[in-house]
């Protein structure tokens, strides 16, 4: 008796142990716990009785697997019972449960996991076949007893053990449900691609709305003191308008000046009411103090406060202050503060500014409408090369060859443009280091862009070419097909690869045609020469000395080519 | 959650808010946080064509151009900014603040935007830098930022200050909602996760996201329960160029090499744009060496084809080629200048030995032996003082409750080896500092029976390399947590709690990370187990930085004491013979 008790408390230590830590990681057994204790296990269909939870498991598999939704949520009623029922007993470390229903929690422990998944559909799954992988594209395993064979609870795939470990919560419908969902069975790419995972947006809140009420209120305020002293100029305006009037009128009368400078101030006051001299010591603005001679007083004919010199200036009077141009038909100068002179001009004088527009930003209106054009026409180009090569179609004359070969035309000369535009706004005169920064990086961009873009771009009529060539034996064509005979993909050429450059076969009497061919060749080594003495004079300011060797024989090697062509073309035109 | 996407995300949303020509306006903070995961060219292709400071007064006025600022909001910043808008620079601005904006800043920058050239305000919270995919920093090192108020448990508080916006920072931009748990022993851990919580609630609106399946769980530790990572030498690569040389913003400066070709003075490592870098920034020294190898005999092929250049052909390919190839050859040149000169540091210094022992010291510890090498390495004037510090301090930590521990004739040895008393003073400094009282974990498993038999263990079992084997105690604390086994007797949660496995988790370290920290987080998200794991700190450490930390700390503590009062504890014993 004593030993079949002592194995017990040991298959219960066993127990515990195994148990709890399952109890932990798989706590959703918490939410049952406010149902009702159920002694009995029994199957709530059938009600035959059961010892443990997974033999009702395999119970319900295999006798009631067809069960409609109803009945299901029957069972879920059940279960959830019937596992707290069980689960007590192990929280409270009770010894009470039967050896077996023990050994069953062992195993519960080891399949916690599945259980919980008895809730959610299997209507998704994939049958059970023979000689099946696993599903996961990585892997290759066949799926047996050593490797596992689980479905996805998701997604109903098969897997392996391994790529079939992770668990998340789904509802009944098998669809991701972090709130109500259970624990499952899920596999790596369904873990992954349920919403909201793999998000790399982070919040952002916008304070434009606050920000812009703030501003109107402040904008109003602002306006109205603009308003206000742009109304004492006119005035001033007004009054000095007259005084030249009624000096021009008197003019036979010796009218003494000081006195005219004197009823001057006289109008001035009474616009805008001066501040008295005795009542400041101190310039308002810039805080140093006034003497007789070296820093004088002055007033601001727009506030009337006293202000030092350097603080004021002298701005224009016009008669209609509020026309755009500053300097028109002036009829004389009153002296204001900065803050007014800002307050009166800051307006006006931003949006001159802003009118102007410098040189570069129409050419670089142009670069945007370019490139713009470029990669609209970019992927259709692309996508045509792919039906062509799909369609084999070689023939030059077809609609989608010649519409291809335009569209190729067009980007080229795209290209061309948008270097040239570029590389004049690298060269534009600047009056400071911003404007010769601005303009040497937008040219870096756009030699990016270009890098990107139009290389790729000259490798791809080599699909072209391969299609004429093979097939046709065609004619040139276009801008980036000088290489055509040695194209790498024709065997009998390949020869040539090695050898020296070849030129093209001199005969006597050449047609229009291959003229023309000759002519596009020279441009395009031209085109490649200057790209060459780009490349070389790049790398002499970097100072890899060992690309410019291998350049600058590259380079004569081309100038070799263009002395031969142009020749050609010599002796075909003398 | 990949917080170097989710910083690229939020800047490729700035620049690309308007069409046109741009200039990008920064500030103090804010540039690393760009620098650490933006290139020139891929803001050149967002058409920023200038990046200027917003501290900078002799700025251009450039009306043509459209001004996107990114700002961390503080005092100074706004005032700048008010200036700015006073008396526009540029066209258009549109504003971006890395932090929640205060409603009185909104108020202010209204207020003086007469010409009305604001066209957005936006919080875009990419209030740190982003390192790694799983790795970020906040960037408060000294003299800028100073941890520790007048003791080793208040927080400065500008610093504190900073520190709460970063990690909410960190939150908002990867959406998470954690329940917050702290180390319990640690003041300042506690006093953040209080805080952070705090934030949290006042800025509810904020933080709405959808439910997950677990919680996501915020930890926040203290780097005083771990001192021994940070003192350690580094064996891979990423590791080890911020021991020896230092990374600061992705970047390495490297004009102290001698010979040094003029234009690899400084050179940028970035995960996005070096292949090579980010293929091999985990690797040790000696799998390093050999794909640097290899990595060098392919470019060799590839100019050995691009000098064989001998038709039309040949040279169309090469021109083609010739980006790729510039590329590839500035980069093995980096690659080549950074690991010959890890190798000539590692040789000069003697840091094999030094490792080895560090490693013993680090991982199980066997006295005598340990006590015999550390005397013969003191003695050695190969060895940096630096190392020697740092080797007895890892023995002073180790052997502290060793009732045959020697720390005093080894701090002898050092004074007679000439090593200055201020350094040596670090010792005292790291005890009072990190020594076990101040720690909550079992950091050497030495302190119960059950873990000293594993520690013996794992030193029979054998190990793949020596100079690596120590695992930060991270590590096994991330362990813990997604096996739902962290105590919260020493892990409290600041509100709720759960029993789930966490599947997200955001851990903050006070006081510094390092990047063999990054390496093991790194490597628990490679194993894709169904969780994932974000690592920062206040800073990145290594064992330089870490050691000026503490000593700065400590010459400011009233408590503290000058040099004398730290060492007395190691001389009690003696004046009791």
């Amino acid at each position: 008796m004593s030993s079949i008790s002592d194995s017990n408390s040991l298959s219960n230590l066993t127990m515990l142990s195994n148990s709890l830590p399952a109890n932990n990681s798989h706590r959703e057994s918490l939410i049952f716990d406010d149902s009702s204790s159920l002694e009995q296990l029994a199957c709530p269909i059938c009600n035959e009785q059961m010892v443990s939870l997974l033999q009702l498991n395999r119970h319900l598999d295999d006798e009631h697997m067809d069960t409609s939704i109803d009945q299901k949520d029957g069972i879920i009623k059940w279960f959830k019972n019937a596992q707290s029922t069980i689960m007590k007993p192990l929280s409270k470390t009770k010894n009470n449960i039967s050896q077996l229903a023990m050994n069953k929690f062992n195993e519960f422990d080891i399949n916690g996991l599945d259980k919980q998944s008895e809730f959610v559909t299997k209507a998704h799954w994939k049958q059970d076949v023979e000689n099946i992988v696993c599903s996961n594209s990585a892997c290759e395993k066949s799926l047996n007893i050593i490797n596992g064979k689980h479905n996805c609870r998701k997604c109903g795939e098969f897997f392996c053990e391994d790529h079939c470990r992770l668990s998340m919560k789904l509802n009944r419908q098998a669809q991701h449900d972090p709130v109500n969902g259970y624990f499952c069975r899920v596999c790596d790419d369904c873990f992954v691609s349920r919403e909201g995972y793999l998000d790399t947006e982070g919040v952002t809140r916008s304070c434009t709305s606050i920000f812009i009420k703030y501003r109107t209120k402040g904008i109003e305020r602002a306006h109205l003191e603009g308003n206000r002293l742009e109304q004492r100029l006119e005035k001033l305006a007004k009054v000095y308008i007259t005084q030249i009037k009624q000096v021009n009128s008197t003019q036979g009368g010796l009218a003494p000046p000081l006195t005219a400078k004197h009823r001057r101030r006289v109008s001035e006051q009474s616009i805008v009411k001066w501040q008295d001299d005795a009542s400041v010591t101190n310039c308002p603005l810039c805080r140093t103090s006034f003497g007789k001679i070296t820093n004088r007083k002055h007033h601001c004919r727009l506030c009337g406060r006293v202000i030092c010199e350097k603080c004021s200036s002298k701005i224009p009077l016009n008669l209609n202050n509020y026309s755009e141009v500053a300097d028109q038909d002036s009829i004389g100068e009153i002296r204001a503060c900065k803050e007014c002179r800002s307050a009166v001009f800051r307006r006006k004088e931003y949006n001159e500014e802003i009118a102007k527009t410098p040189p570069v930003v129409m050419l670089y209106q142009k670069l945007t409408k370019i490139r713009s054009a470029i990669d609209s026409t970019l992927p259709k180009f692309q996508d045509m090369l792919i039906m062509l090569k799909s369609k084999e179609i070689i023939n030059q004359t077809h609609a989608d060859y010649q519409l291809a070969a335009r569209s190729r035309k067009e980007l080229l000369d795209n290209f061309a443009q948008f270097d040239a535009i570029s590389k004049r706004i690298n060269s534009l005169l600047t009056y400071s280091e911003s404007e010769r920064r601005l303009q040497s990086n937008i040219h870096l961009a756009a030699n990016q862009y270009l890098q990107q873009n139009m290389l790729p771009l000259s490798v791809l009529p080599k699909m072209f070419k391969k299609d004429q060539t093979q097939n046709t034996n065609g004619q040139q064509y276009g801008y980036f097909d000088d290489d055509d005979d040695s194209s790498e993909a024709i065997p009998a050429f390949a020869a040539f690869a090695n050898g020296r450059p070849r030129s093209l076969s001199m005969s006597s009497t050449k047609s229009v045609k291959e003229e023309e061919q000759l002519r596009q060749q020279l441009e395009a080594f031209l085109e490649q020469e200057k790209r060459l003495e780009e490349f070389i004079q790049e790398a002499t300011r970097k100072r890899k000395f060992d690309d410019l060797k291998t350049l600058k024989t590259s380079l004569d090697e081309i100038k070799l080519e263009i002395d031969k062509k142009r020749k050609e073309l010599g002796d075909l035109w003398p | 959650m990949d917080i170097v996407k989710s910083v690229q995300n939020y800047i490729n949303k700035m620049v690309n808010e308007v069409t046109g020509m741009k200039v990008l306006l920064l500030d103090s903070e804010t540039t690393p946080i760009i620098s650490n995961v933006m290139t020139q060219s891929s803001l050149l292709s967002h058409e920023t064509y200038l990046v200027d400071r917003i501290d900078n007064k002799n700025r251009d006025r450039m009306r043509h151009l459209k001004c996107i600022c990114f700002i961390r909001p503080t005092s100074e910043t706004i005032q700048m900014l008010v200036e700015e808008l006073r008396d526009p620079r540029y066209g258009d601005y549109y504003l971006y603040f890395s932090n929640t904006l205060s409603k009185s800043s909104i108020e202010r920058l209204a207020e003086v935007d007469e010409h009305e050239v604001v066209r957005e305000v936006q919080e875009y919270f990419a209030d740190y830098c982003a390192i790694n995919p799983d790795f970020y920093s906040l960037n408060l090192s000294l003299p800028q930022y100073r941890l520790y108020g007048d003791s080793q448990n208040t927080w400065e508080s500008k610093t504190f200050q900073r520190v709460i916006e970063g990690v909410l920072a960190v939150l908002l931009s990867l959406k998470k909602k954690p329940l917050i748990r702290y180390e319990k022993m640690s003041v300042m851990a506690k006093a953040l996760a209080e805080e952070v919580h705090y934030s949290i609630q006042k800025e509810g609106e904020l933080f709405v996201f959808r439910p997950t399946d677990t919680p996501p769980i915020l930890l926040i530790l203290d780097r005083r329960n771990d001192p021994v990572t940070p003192l350690l030498s580094q064996w891979t690569y990423q590791a080890m160029v911020h021991e020896l040389l230092g990374i600061h913003n992705g970047r390495v400066d490297l004009s102290d090499v001698p010979d040094i070709r003029p234009e690899l003075k400084e050179i940028v490592l970035s995960r996005d744009q070096d292949p090579f870098y980010k293929k091999n920034m985990y690797l040790n020294l000696g799998d390093l060496g050999a794909n640097i190898k290899s990595y060098v005999e392919e470019y060799q092929a590839k100019t050995k084809s691009s000098i064989n250049i001998e038709s039309i052909a040949d040279m169309k390919r090469f021109v083609e080629e010739y980006p790729e190839f510039r590329k590839l050859s500035g980069n093995v040149s980096k690659h080549v200048a950074l690991v010959s000169e890890l190798s000539r540091l590692v040789e000069k210094e003697t840091l094999l030995e030094v490792s080895e022992l560090e490693q013993s010291l680090a991982c199980y510890g066997q006295h005598s032996s340990d006590l015999k090498n550390l005397q013969k390495l003191i003695a050695n004037p190969k060895i940096s003082e630096d190392s020697k510090i740092r080797l007895v301090s890892l023995y002073s930590l180790r052997y502290e409750k060793s009732p045959n521990n020697d720390v005093i004739s080894l701090i002898e040895l050092l004074r007679r080896n000439g090593v200055s008393e201020d350094k040596i003073s670090f010792i005292g400094s790291i005890m009072e500092f990190a020594g076990s009282d101040q720690r909550q974990d079992d950091l050497f498993s030495n302190e119960s029976l059950l873990s000293f038999g594993k520690n013996v263990f794992k030193g029979l079992k054998g190990v793949e390399n020596v100079y690596t084997q120590h695992s930060p105690h991270l590590s096994q604390t991330i362990e813990l947590l997604v096996k739902g086994k962290l105590k919260e007797t020493s892990y409290p949660f600041i509100e709720g709690s759960t029993k789930d496995r966490p599947q997200d988790i955001i851990i903050f370290m006070v006081g510094g990370v390092t990047y063999e920290e990054a390496r093991h987080i790194a490597q628990i998200n490679a194993s894709a187990a169904g969780f994932r794991v974000v690592l920062g700190g206040t800073t990145v450490h290594n064992s330089v930085s870490y050691l000026n930390e503490i000593q700065d700390a400590f010459y400011r503590f009233p408590s503290g004491g000058g040099t004398g009062a730290r060492l007395a504890r190691f001389s009690k014993p003696r004046n009791g013979y």
